[in-house]
């Protein structure tokens, strides 16, 4: 399950498990909901991510590109080195303002 | 603006971190070159941002301003507006230091004028801005689907570099969601398998086709687009991807692509043309690639010279770092041990007041392994990893090797290797300097080393390295090596040493001539190296921490010198041991072995040569010197019989009491009869003090660089770690100390500085001088050659030799006895005549003496016998000498030798028959080979007396000669010259490789296996003669009769 809480002006949600395509479902609802609530700052944690699959990049992607239709901006952090080397090789650390874990 | 000093100091110090590795990452920006590594820039370019960034907020204006100009050219490196070439990395570099220099300085780094820094930056940054970029930017490439939006663009130099990898580039299109997903792959793993097989070039998502959370579509795909260079071609890259070969195109020789599939052949519309970008239309036609590099970069070219002087900032002493980094678990157990510290006290406290002896006991012991745990972990504390110094060396020797037009390829290992702070700070100096020469002197032009067969390109490496609990640090450069007798000859015009201390002098010593004070090598005193700063310097300061350095070098093949350090300075392991009644601590660093001599054998071991004393220690000649005597205490003993001190009056080490001590009188002596009436009467039985256990010589075997000494002690102690106190300054005149340490019982112990001693003892070191060079060598073949000889006179006075190995026997007779016949002497002898002969009639020596009573000697040669006139005294000895074989030559002589402080002529009794009866040798009709030449012989004896005796013999027969000095030499040149040689000669006892393995050798390949081997020995036990029928030795012949060796050599050839 996912988690979300608010600090500031920034909403971040916090996925409880890998983003795979079973999972998406869940994650789409939450930030539609987000989005429908007019949260223009959201932060993706992805500290309790360890594999993305395919459609789970292109669920990050599409939030991205919902959110910049909206005007707001999206920020993935805590992203674990395996998915940051999957976002360098596809060059989406560039496409998404990234935190890698520390 | 003011600010707090704290948030100033965390500013500060914030940025020096950033700085610290900056040096490196711009140095690997300029290695990658035009195939920028991403993440590299960014590091760099995030390092410039936040300290610009901090400054900005501070007010510091002149730090903002570069780091900000710095970002700038980094952004359009970043960006790829720019190729780093060497020129623009130099700029960022200069920049940088200035900009650690400001931030050092942080208080006065508005007043600095950073001017030139600030233009160049600017220059560089507008030199690429696209209108002028096309003397550096390079030719952009645009590749793109074949009527799809996504597209690359990438520097022409990249494609052209990777093809010449023999890699093809392909554009492929793929969909992640399809692709991968549906093919239940996991998305790292397919990534991890494309980055096996080839490189990405370049990659983009099509994240528009994506689309939003509202819509479904990135359920269903995910348009991967990457651009790809691999080695494996098109007909098989499909296997790669496993998508159908549609989706990848391949980008031809003329920057075309088209499908590899079949579904579009060349023809189709499908095939575009790619666009040459701009800058393929401004670049010069003919050579655009070269033109980029040359182009003039900048018109105010800096150089580290000119770049230093105007933003110069005064060098200040960097301030000692205030700060250290301490792993957090350290700390916890530093917590924990002072918990324990505490526990310990209140025990202790508590047992004192109960006085309770047995918990005191049991508290000292828990206090003692506390303070040692303790003393381990705050040591830790202190660590530092060695890579500290090592990374910057790489910048060190990359501007060295440009301003030198060198080439320099250094390579650091063991950066983990940890070291004391207070090291680690103070071997930065004499490391760079160190490195500094090598580039400078070691490592010799590209020109000059391709003359010298060796690559352009120079290699240097540091490592650093843990052994026996120092730490090890090697500089090895493959340059042109030091030359001993340069350095020598140099230290002598200079004034520094004598001629005749050189000519004693071992390479090694020579070279270590190089650490002498006001010795410089350079014959110009370069920019790079000569500042002032000698290798003596380095010496010192490696010596205060302790240290040791050495230096190997073999001309023409680089240098190497080991140093070696202490981990740390404060507490040091080190030996104890006291002489006149004084301990002194020598640091286990210098310590080689403890050695003790037991008193009867002081005479037998110790010697003297020349004027100094030497031991024989495993084959090896060590010199002695006696501690009391360099640090100039007066000698004493304690007199046994009388409990008093007394002045040692000895002068050789090997020097025993005189009759006239109290220690060996006999009991006629009054005063000690009646003190020990007990004292047994026989003098060898009584306490002969040269014999007492105390009159042992207790050795303490140290080193200090290339030399290696015995001290002479009284007594050894224990091994302790003592505490170094350094020495006031009022002993700064006492060099044999480094330095002082308090003892248990609360006494002072001086530290023993061994290099010091050796130098008030004037040692130089014992292989150097001639006449230990002959000792050793006399010691060492005592082993191995040892020449049986029969010693006569002729005349009172001369002394004669010859190989006992020849000599049937020796009989005693009358003078009256020899009978004149026919005009020659004879003797009646087992019921024949014995002819007989005299040294002088063939010899110009002294007549044999006018005796009664004479010698003969009978020899067995060419089959008869011959008696030779002698004189008593005769002897037969076992020694090992060394043959003269020049001076004293001459008709029946073979040269000579002193034995027993005679000089000894050594006879050639086949020389001497021949000469009197030429018709006794039969004249063996010379063995031709097949080809009509003399037959060769391959002679192997490594002693080069019997070597050159031999080799005479068998060439007076007319046989060629190849000589060998060992068994392995042999081989090698029997291997070589395999067609010519018919015969081999070799003795059994040879170093490297003995006779007996030789002829197993030979015996073992087939080539030589009809080949005749002789063995011509001393050694000739039936064992022997057995073992080497074993290995297929043909023949054994005794050295050295002359005439029975010649036989059997011609017997053998004859029958092959």
């Amino acid at each position: 399950m996912a988690t979300t809480r608010k600090k500031g002006g920034q909403t971040i949600i916090r996925p409880g498990k890998d983003l795979l395509a079973s999972a998406v479902d869940d994650l789409r609802k939450k930030l539609l909901n987000k989005l429908e609530k007019g949260s223009k700052e959201l932060i993706i944690d992805l500290a309790r991510v360890k594999m993305v699959d395919p459609v789970g990049l292109g669920l990050l992607i599409a939030a991205h590109n919902s959110l910049e239709n909206a005007g707001g901006t999206l920020a993935i952090k805590n992203v674990s080195e395996d998915i940051y080397e999957i976002f360098k090789v596809m060059r989406l650390h560039q496409y998404f303002e990234v935190r890698q874990a520390i | 603006m003011k600010q707090d000093d704290e948030t100033l100091q965390m500013y500060v110090e914030e940025s020096l971190e950033h700085l610290s590795d900056i040096e490196n990452d711009l140095l690997g920006i300029e290695q990658a070159g035009a195939n920028i590594d991403e993440e590299l820039v960014n590091k760099v370019f995030r390092a410039a941002h936040s300290i610009k960034g901090g400054a900005g907020f501070m007010g510091l204006t002149n730090i903002r301003d570069l780091a900000h100009k710095m970002e700038n050219v980094l952004g359009m490196i970043r960006s790829r507006e720019m190729v780093p070439n060497p020129e623009i990395v130099n700029i960022l570099l200069l920049a940088s230091d200035t900009l650690r220099d400001l931030i050092n300085n942080v208080s006065n780094s508005n007043e600095i004028d950073i001017s030139q820094h600030i233009e160049a930056l600017t220059q560089l940054a507008s030199n690429q801005a696209p209108d002028e970029g096309k003397a550096v930017s390079p030719r952009m490439i645009d590749i793109s689907f074949p009527g799809g939006k996504i597209g690359f663009t990438v520097p022409e130099e990249q494609i052209s570099a990777l093809r010449k990898q023999g890699k093809y580039i392909y554009l492929v299109q793929l969909d992640l969601v399809s692709d991968i997903h549906s093919r239940d792959k996991k998305l790292l793993n397919a990534i991890g398998e494309l980055e096996k097989s080839g490189t990405i070039m370049d990659a983009a998502v099509d994240t528009e086709a994506v689309g939003t959370l509202e819509e479904d579509r990135f359920l269903n795909q995910l348009p991967f687009a990457i651009l790809y260079a691999s080695i494996l071609d098109d007909t098989i890259i499909d296997s790669l991807f496993e998508i159908d070969k549609n989706r990848i195109f391949q980008l031809a020789e003329d920057m075309t692509i088209r499908s590899i599939g079949p579904a579009f052949p060349e023809e189709t519309p499908a095939v575009e043309r790619v666009n040459k970008e701009t800058t393929a239309k401004k670049a010069p036609a003919d050579n655009p690639d070269m033109k980029e590099e040359k182009a003039p970069l900048l018109p105010a070219r800096m150089d580290a010279q000119a770049a230093k002087k105007p933003g110069k900032i005064k060098q200040k002493q960097a301030p000692a770092e205030t700060s250290l980094r301490v792993n957090v678990s350290l700390l916890d157990s530093l917590m924990n041990l002072a918990g324990e510290l505490v526990l310990g006290r209140n025990q202790l406290v508590q047992a004192v007041m109960l006085d309770d002896s047995r918990t005191i006991q049991v508290a000292s012991q828990r206090l003692n392994l506390i303070t040692s745990e303790l003393q381990e972990a705050i040591m830790r504390t202190r660590m530092q990893p060695i890579g500290n110094v090592f990374n910057k060396f790489p910048r060190v020797v990359r501007d060295m090797a440009r301003n030198l037009g060198k080439e320099v390829e250094l390579t650091l290992e063991g950066k983990e290797v940890e070291l004391d702070k207070t090291i680690i700070e103070a071997i930065s100096d004499p490391l760079t300097h160190l490195v500094r020469n090598a580039v400078d002197h070691g490592i010799e032009s590209p020109d000059d080393r391709l003359k010298a067969g060796k690559e352009p390109k120079g290699k240097l490496r540091l490592r650093a390295y843990h052994e026996a609990g120092q730490v090890n640090i090697e500089i090895t450069d493959d340059g042109k090596g030091l030359d001993g007798d340069k350095l020598s000859a140099a230290a002598v015009a200079k004034g520094l040493i004598t001629s005749e201390q050189a000519a004693v002098m071992s390479e090694k010593e020579k070279i270590n001539l190089i650490f002498l004070p006001g010795f410089s090598t350079a014959e110009k005193v370069t920019d790079v190296s000569g500042r002032g700063v000698g290798m003596d310097v380095v010496k010192t300061n490696l010596d205060k921490l302790g240290g040791n350095i050495e230096i190997d070098s073999t001309v023409g093949e680089g240098t190497d010198i080991h140093i070696k350090l202490p981990l740390t300075l404060a507490i040091i392991p080190s030996q104890i041991i006291s002489t006149c009644g004084e301990r002194y601590a020598i640091p286990q660093v210098n310590l080689e072995e403890l050695l003790r001599i037991p008193a009867d054998e002081v005479k037998d071991r110790i010697e003297k040569v020349g004027k100094a004393q030497v031991v024989r220690l495993r084959g090896k000649l060590l010199p002695l010197v006696r501690l009391a005597d360099v640090i100039g205490v007066e000698r004493t003993y304690i007199d046994p019989v009388e409990g008093e001190e007394k002045r040692d009056r000895r002068k050789d080490i090997a020097d025993r009491r005189s009759r006239k001590s109290p220690l060996i009188t006999d009991n006629s002596q009054p005063t000690n009869h009646n003190l020990q009436p007990t004292t047994p009467v026989d003098r060898r039985g009584g306490p002969d003090r040269r014999y007492h256990a105390a009159s042992a010589v207790n050795v303490v075997v140290v080193s200090a660089g290339a030399t290696k000494y015995g001290l002479v002690v009284d007594k050894l102690h224990d091994a302790e770690e003592i505490v170094v106190k350094p020495l006031g300054r009022h002993f700064k005149h006492c060099k044999g100390y480094a330095g002082a340490t308090i003892m248990g019982d609360g006494r002072v112990a001086l530290i023993l500085d061994v290099a010091g001693l050796c130098r008030m003892a004037r040692l130089t070191s014992v292989e150097g001088t001639a006449r230990a060079a002959e000792v050793a060598r006399e010691s060492v073949k005592s082993k191995e050659d040892a020449h049986s000889l029969l010693i006569f006179r002729n005349a009172e006075d001369e002394q004669f030799a010859v190989p006992l190995g020849l000599v049937s026997r020796i009989e005693k007779i009358k003078k009256t006895d020899i009978e004149m016949v026919g005009g020659k002497k004879v003797l009646q002898y087992r019921g024949s005549s014995l002819p007989l002969f005299a040294i002088e009639e063939v010899a110009d020596v002294k007549p044999l003496s006018d005796k009664e009573d004479l010698l003969v000697i009978v020899f067995l040669l060419a089959g008869r016998e011959v008696g030779l006139l002698a004189t008593a005294p005769v002897d037969a000895v076992e020694l090992s000498v060394h043959f003269d074989e020049s001076t004293l030559k001459q008709p029946g002589i073979m040269g000579s030798a002193i034995i027993g402080n005679h000089t000894t002529l050594m006879i050639d009794i086949f020389g001497l028959v021949q000469t009197i009866n030429p018709d006794w040798f039969s004249e063996r009709k010379p063995i031709q080979t097949s080809g009509g030449n003399a037959p060769t012989i391959l002679f192997a004896e490594d002693s080069s007396f019997f070597r050159n005796q031999v080799k005479t013999f068998m060439e007076d027969e007319g046989y060629t000669v190849i000589e060998a000095e060992d068994g392995m030499i042999a081989w090698n040149l029997l291997q070589e010259h395999a067609d010519e040689i018919s015969l081999v000669v070799t003795d059994i006892e040879m170093p490297n490789l003995d006779g007996f393995s030789l002829t197993e050798k030979i015996r073992g390949d087939m080539r030589f296996s009809r080949l005749p081997v002789i063995a011509l020995t001393t050694l000739a036990s039936d064992e022997d003669i057995a073992r080497g029928k074993e290995v297929g030795i043909d023949d054994y012949e005794i050295k050295l009769d002359r005439e029975k060796l010649m036989e059997k050599i011609h017997n053998h050839l004859k029958r092959t």
